[in-house]
């Protein structure tokens, strides 16, 4: 399947899309406690494990195309920016990513 | 037979079910109705004097039951006199024909009932004024007490044995009229009489009225029996007679049986001519094929029953019913479980029917569920069978884990749960005999060609809104079968999902795989039994103003045709920051409204409430939505809604992430600032002026707790709005306030509503200024059994609920929704209370509507005692303060003493009636619990520590159940003090009430009766406590003798010493133990200064035996004391006590005993169905649980590293263990960490301790103890533990752990599973994959050993292609790394090697 051109989406739309992947990663049971917002954190709101995010970059690579290098971008970063991450720092990267 | 009978209605109430639904369920849930004997029936002081040893019973008392003469045009006083069987059988008969459609051929229906000649309560009371008061007065006469104050006597005794009869009334008592009555109020002209056949009286009754029906005399026939008779003359009788279990359990078929338990009830059957029935197109629940009836002649005696009597009805309804021993599926046998009678059933069973070995029919005795109904036992039995050869159920029958020997040489076996009833024509055979040999038997069959069975599938239409699917049926396979689109049995298994998409169901099938109760992840529903099938309830809940509001419910108003614009304003103003005293005014209506809107949705949609409830606000929806405030009346009480008013100016609210206790730590010194809400254990709200409010958050913040103040102004909820609220008391009191359809709870109270309005304004009031006690109110609702928590608004009071409940089952669900579509989420509501089974409850019928009409009435089925203290002063001798001494004949000295005593005796009446006035009816005590003041609880600590271990907390110092019941009886003595507390009922333990930190309680104690006191410790414990003038006369010891017994394998010393029990020195009391049986153990107690300590001794005595008999699941702790019953004053320390403890049932959740405390051989204390609920631990757990310092509970593995799996099912054993190893600052940690990974987290701090605790110990270390381990965490998430290098993972219920005490380590622990080709692009380099070939599990093995030298290095995983695997012979290599794998079943393991 062609990944989706995303030069019109807003950020809300990119949000949306994000949940969505998350949701199908961690079961949407992390729902329970409110939706995924862009200060929902990985590491303490999510408990993400790294296995998890490797599907997450793989559902994001699906939906948005290869331009969203989720792996290389986290490989750039150290430890403790890692376990600050935040859903909208993942969201701003997809937007800047756009053609 | 000439004609078969069809049974059209059915009509029942039995102990334990007011209604025929209710009777169904219990029978197949195997409900045991049986319970202690109310003191309200059976006065504890006239059992006492009659010696009765059998101390429970069947009752009706407590099932609801509930009957309105009104409607029968009889009128409530006339109705209170009569004998309540009366009208027990025309509420029953009046359903029973509701039932069957509600039209019969009236002038050809007849009405036939069994009853027995008993001294019934009507005609007792009637004794008590025309025969007792005479007698009195006699004795009274001979004594040659004062004239004047016979007369008084006299007076005062009649007052209370109740009011003559007006002339008319007296027809009430007599007894024919329990049927002519029902023929009387229906207007049926058939003949209407009463038989007598003792315990074969129903089955007579239909077999009288089938013959009625083949004679051609009567086309209906009302047919069934009636028994309300817990007389005390009825009991001596069956004492005498000695067929009452002296266990006070009844067992049919079981070895162990030793007797009845006396029931009560009525059942009535409606009775057409199949041909008839069938013409009309009536529902048939069975028909009847053949009676037949016999006495047993000469040969028997009174007590012994004969074969052959039994044989001859048995074999004349077979030979009728033209079916052979071969086709009955079920046997409803009289089963009475005295071994003599079931030995004689027995042997007459295997003379007709033969022995099988293969496909052994069921048999039962309902007797071992409600007890022996006596003449409406074989109603009860008829019905139970019609209704399993109605729905294809075989209900199960209690009591029998040991049957009999002569139960093998019969056809039949007996069920311990219902099984499903598969034959196309189920046949089934109902037995009743009664004393003096008169033998009755009844062949039945469910309709002969009845047509397809009733549809499980979609059977329940949930909504006409939007496609889901219900199902429901007996087993998980049927499930299945169901979800395929197929026919299957309805049962107890309910599964809803809305849109049911291919992938759904796909989905639902997993659930199913999984088997345990699934609510609402996906849109699936669940329940294995359902809440409902327990007897839970359903609560409305209204939730109040929050900073938020927004919902999806267009869709809602516009299906319901309402216009509700207050709504949506009110969210628009929501969007604004800034809430004005108007904006508040403004989302008050807005949420008021929408609580409405949703009440009326649901009450479409068919769900009822059982409950009502509202967080704050929210509780004035409650009182409009409940009809507390009449539907006249709410928009007028809307309209004048005072939150506007309620602004008091610079006073503000903060919500706080802990809960009250926290914030009330933060609040010291401060004035004019309280907790306004308790919401749940980690929410609570803090109101008052606004720098007040700054300094608690402030110290909070400090303390890592999150705060945020509220938009609101506003002092609701606290003290500070006291001065402000005139205006809404004046609202108030012109209120017209009435009992509400549905109970609504307070928030203030923590209990329903009163039904006085004088009561509900005080309550109204106190909401205004008092706290909101949320997660008390859910608690108590909870403790009450409701179970659906439905939220009619958006908002957090369902999150409230969640985390007040966490760990305890119940289902939450909100009825508007941000999310999705009004309609759809009132869909989800419908399908999660369906799949609890609350949809489909039996609804009532007309004439017997769920919600009483106000002249319904509870039947008055008890005959007190008659006590007149209170109204003639009393005449005491000897230990009064009576001057009376010896006036050895003196006739002046005595004059003058006489008067003396007058005197004395009326100045204590005035006392008396000054202390009457002061002595309130209602009131809370508080009282502080600390480790501090009370020290003893130092010896009352859950677990142990190392020696001097500093942390109080890491102990878990609770309060034994004993001394809180001692607390609960202080606290209602308040209210009683000039009496003595004879008996404390129903004591419920609901949780811990752990001491450190110290904690402050509140208990209420209410009267409700002059001396019967409800109290209440909100959250922790209940009872009820009953008081008299004097302790009754103790009863002789009554428990038989140990069964097998054999001296205690250890001395009471060595049981403390070896560490059977937690207790410290001020709790060893048990001092002698042994003998100990099958059946229970005995003992010698110490008495103990520590509050508490006796009673808990023998607790220990109980507990000790679980522990030395079972193997699994030994811990036990109490839940439950039925029934404690005092005969004396506490014995003072030192006192030795003898204590014996039989157990009455071992069962896999729930263990339940009867003990007795006597001193020199006289009864102290008698305690009936002391309940311990155990806790699930195999032999691993024990150990840790024994000796935590050498024990562990993972387990090592050759290679080097330590696997713990999760050893427990339940949340409170898993509770149990994390307590047991995490210090205090480790489970605050744990709290924190969310519900997401909380389980895998508790797993890898125990497999990090095990893992350490291990490596030293192979150096010789030991004893060492989890507390001694301290884990904490880097920033970058890696496991700190002094002196050595750990590394952990885990992974759904297991977890690794490795230790090394030079090097850095890493271990991962990945589950086996398939990758897509995009994820392996992500996460291996080409070579990767060439080395994994391809395989799903060296996909696993190697992500495992990139992520075990992630850890191991301390930089986490970031570009997994920078891990890069090599082989290396068999090993792998990742840069300087050697990491060994291994495949453990679905999970890949993989750890760094340490370089040699």
């Amino acid at each position: 399947m062609t990944p989706e051109l995303t030069p019109e989406l807003t950020n809300e739309e990119i949000l949306k899309a994000v949940e969505q992947a998350i949701v199908a990663i961690a079961g949407d049971e992390i729902l329970v406690t409110g939706p995924v917002t862009m200060t929902t954190s990985f590491n303490a709101d999510l408990e993400l494990e790294s296995i998890e995010f490797v599907a997450l970059a793989e559902k994001l690579q699906h939906r948005f195309g290869e331009r969203v290098d989720f792996v290389g971008w986290i490989s750039g970063k150290e430890l403790d920016q890692i376990i600050a991450l935040t859903v909208g720092d993942l969201v701003e990267l997809i937007a800047t990513c756009r053609p | 037979m000439r004609e078969p009978v069809a049974i059209v209605g059915m009509g029942a109430a039995f102990p334990g079910a007011p209604d025929l639904a209710s009777y169904w369920r219990n029978l197949e849930t195997g409900f045991d109705a049986i319970t202690a004997i109310p003191s309200a029936r059976i006065d504890p002081a006239l059992a006492a004097a009659n010696g009765f040893t059998c101390t429970r019973g069947g009752f009706l008392d407590g099932a609801g039951l509930v009957v309105d003469p009104i409607a029968f045009g009889i009128m409530p006083v006339a109705a209170a006199s009569a004998e309540p069987d009366q009208m027990l059988a025309l509420h029953v008969a009046t359903a029973a024909i509701a039932d069957s459609g509600g039209e019969l051929p009236r002038e050809r229906t007849a009405v036939i009932l069994g009853r027995g000649g008993y001294l019934n309560p009507g005609m007792a009371r009637l004794a008590n004024r025309v025969r007792t008061a005479p007698q009195l007065v006699a004795v009274l006469e001979d004594l040659e007490l004062d004239p004047e104050m016979i007369a008084r006597i006299r007076a005062a005794f009649a007052a209370k044995a109740g009011k003559e009869l007006a002339n008319e009334s007296a027809i009430g008592l007599v007894p024919n009229l329990a049927a002519s009555r029902i023929a009387n109020r229906l207007d049926l002209r058939g003949p209407a009489y009463t038989i007598d056949a003792a315990c074969a009286s129903s089955l007579l009754a239909v077999d009288q009225a089938c013959r009625e029906l083949a004679d051609h005399r009567c086309d209906a026939v009302v047919a069934g029996g009636v028994h309300v008779c817990h007389d005390v003359t009825f009991w001596s009788v069956f004492t005498q007679l000695g067929a009452l279990s002296k266990s006070s359990q009844i067992r049919p078929f079981d070895r162990r049986a030793d007797g009845i338990v006396i029931g009560e009830g009525c059942g009535i059957v409606v009775l057409k001519r199949l041909a008839d029935a069938e013409r009309a197109g009536d529902r048939i629940y069975a028909t009847i094929l053949g009676c037949g009836v016999s006495s047993d002649g000469r040969e028997s005696s009174a007590m012994r029953p004969r074969a052959d009597g039994q044989l001859a009805a048995i074999g004349d309804a077979w030979k009728l019913a033209q079916r052979t021993p071969a086709d009955v599926g079920l046997l409803e046998a009289h089963g009475t479980a005295t071994p003599t009678g079931d030995e004689v059933e027995l042997s007459a069973l295997a003379q007709f029917f033969g022995a099988t070995t293969v496909q052994r029919a069921a048999l039962g005795s309902v007797k071992s569920m409600i007890g022996h109904a006596m003449p409406a036992a074989g109603a009860a039995g008829l019905i139970k069978a019609a209704l399993a050869a109605h729905h294809g159920v075989l209900p199960p029958s209690l009591h029998c884990e040991e049957p009999t020997e002569a139960l093998t040489h019969t056809r039949f076996r007996v069920l311990a749960k219902a099984e499903p009833w598969d034959a196309a024509e189920r046949v089934a055979g109902i037995s009743a005999f009664g004393f003096g040999g008169i033998n009755a038997h009844i062949v039945i069959c469910n309709r002969p060609s009845a047509p397809s069975r009733s549809r499980g599938v979609t059977a329940h239409k949930l909504t006409k809104w939007l496609p889901s699917l219900s199902v429901s049926a007996r087993s998980i396979e049927e499930l299945r079968v169901a979800l395929g689109g197929n026919d299957v049995e309805p049962g107890p298994m309910r599964l809803a999902m809305l849109d049911p998409t291919p992938e759904r169901i796909v989905l639902a099938n997993k659930v199913l795989d999984r088997g345990q109760a699934w609510r609402g992840k996906s849109d699936i529903w669940f329940a294995p039994s359902g809440f409902a099938a327990e007897g839970g309830k359903v609560a409305f809940v209204f939730p109040g103003v929050e900073a938020t509001f927004t919902a999806n419910i267009d869709d809602v108003a516009a299906e319901l045709g309402i216009a509700a614009p207050e709504i949506a304003i009110a969210m628009a103003a929501a969007k604004s920051q800034a809430a004005t005293p108007r904006d508040l005014e403004l989302r008050g209506n807005g949420v008021f409204a929408l609580g409405r809107m949703l009440a009326v949705a649901l009450a479409r949609a068919g769900v009822e409430a059982d409950a009502i409830a509202g967080h704050s606000l929210g509780e004035w929806t409650g009182m409009v939505v409940s009809e507390m405030i009449p539907p006249a009346e709410a928009e007028a009480f809307i309209t004048a809604l005072p939150e506007n008013a309620l602004e008091v100016p610079d006073v503000v609210f903060a919500a706080l992430g802990c809960g009250a206790s926290g914030a009330q730590t933060a609040l010291e010194g401060l004035d004019d600032i309280a907790v306004s809400h308790d919401n749940c254990p980690h929410q609570s709200i803090i109101c008052g002026r606004r720098d007040r409010v700054q300094t608690a958050v402030a110290r909070l913040a400090a303390r890592g707790v999150l705060c945020q103040e509220l938009p609101f102004k506003s002092g609701f909820h606290s003290p500070l709005l006291a001065e402000y609220l005139g205006m809404h008391r004046k609202h108030l009191a012109d209120l017209a306030l009435q009992r509400p359809r549905v109970p609504l709870w307070s928030a203030t109270t923590c209990a329903p509503y009163p039904d006085e309005p004088a009561q509900i304004r005080k309550i109204a009031i106190d909401h205004l200024v008092q706290p909101v006690r949320f997660r008390e109110l859910v608690d108590a609702m909870y403790a009450d059994g409701v179970r659906a928590f439905v939220q009619l608004g958006v908002g957090s009071t369902g999150s409230f609920v969640e985390d007040t409940l966490r760990g305890k089952p119940n289902l939450t669900i909100a009825a508007a929704s941000a999310k999705h579509s009004g309609l759809s989420q009132l869909a989800r509501v419908q399908c999660a209370l369906f799949a609890e089974g609350f949809l489909d409850r039996a609804q009532p019928r007309a004439t017997t509507p769920k919600t009483a009409p106000k002249s319904a009435m509870t039947l008055d089925l008890g005959v007190p005692l008659v006590r007149i203290a209170g109204a003639v002063p009393p005449i005491r001798s000897g230990s009064g303060s009576s001057t009376s001494t010896s006036t050895s004949g003196d006739p002046i000295l005595a004059e003058l003493v006489a008067t003396l005593d007058e005197a004395a005796a009326a100045s204590r009446a005035v006392v008396d009636a000054y202390r009457r006035g002061k002595v309130p009816t209602e009131l809370t005590t508080t009282r502080s619990l600390a480790v501090t003041s009370d020290p003893y609880l130092h010896d009352h600590c859950f677990y142990r520590q190392p020696p001097g271990w500093p942390i109080v907390s890491d102990h878990y110092p609770v309060v034994p159940m004993t001394m809180t019941i001692g607390m609960l009886i202080s606290a209602a003595q308040k209210l009683c003090p000039d009496l003595v507390p004879i008996a404390v009922e129903e004591i419920r333990a609901l949780r811990w009430l752990a001491v450190e930190p110290a904690v402050e309680i509140a208990m209420h104690a209410k009267l409700r009766a002059p001396n019967l006191v409800d109290v209440d410790l909100p959250g922790y414990s209940r009872a009820t406590v009953r008081f008299a003038a004097a302790y009754p006369a103790a009863p002789r010891t009554s428990h038989p003798p140990l069964t097998a017994p054999h001296a205690a394998p250890h001395t009471a010393e060595q049981m403390y010493a070896d560490r059977w029990m937690f207790h410290g020195p001020a709790y060893q009391g048990v001092t002698a133990m042994g003998p100990v049986g099958t059946d229970g153990v005995d003992g010698e107690i110490t008495t103990l200064p520590a509050p508490g300590a006796l009673l808990d001794c023998a607790g220990q005595l109980m507990g000790w035996w679980v522990m030395h008999t079972e193997k699994r699941d030994r811990l036990a702790m109490p839940v439950l004391i039925e029934r404690l019953e005092l005969f004396a004053s506490h014995p003072s320390p030192g006192e030795r006590v003898q204590c014996s403890v039989r157990m009455r049932d071992v069962g896999d959740v729930n263990v339940r005993a009867d003990l007795e405390l006597a001193r020199n051989g006289v009864t102290w204390a008698r305690i009936t169905g002391w309940t311990d609920r155990r806790f699930d631990s195999d032999d691993a757990v024990w150990a840790v649980l024994m000796y935590p310092e050498h024990n562990a509970l993972a387990v090592e593995g050759p290679a080097g590293f330590v696997t713990v799996t999760e050893h427990w099912r339940g949340s409170a054993s898993r509770e149990l263990m994390m307590r047991r190893y995490l210090t205090e600052r480790e489970r605050d940690d744990h709290d924190r960490v969310g519900p997401r990974g909380r389980r895998g987290w508790l797993l890898g701090r125990i497999a990090i301790k095990d893992a350490v605790r291990m490596h030293h110990w192979r150096q010789g270390e030991r004893p060492l103890w989890p507390s001694q381990i301290t884990v904490s965490n880097e920033s970058s998430g890696r496991p700190i533990v002094d002196g050595v290098h750990v590394s952990v993972a885990h992974k759904d219920d297991r977890a690794v752990a490795i230790v090394d005490a030079q090097v850095d380590v890493g271990i991962d622990l990945e589950r086996i599973e398939p990758r897509t080709p995009a994820f392996l692009a992500i996460a291996f380099t080409p070579g990767e994959l060439v080395l994994a070939a391809g395989r799903d599990a060296e996909f696993a093995r190697l992500w495992a050993a990139k992520e075990a030298v992630a850890k191991a290095l301390g930089t986490g995983m970031t570009d997994p292609k920078r891990f890069e695997v090599r082989a290396d012979g068999d090993k792998l290599r990742i840069g300087d790394f050697v990491v060994e794998t291994q495949l453990d079943g679905d999970y890949a393991i993989a750890w760094t090697r340490t370089p040699q």
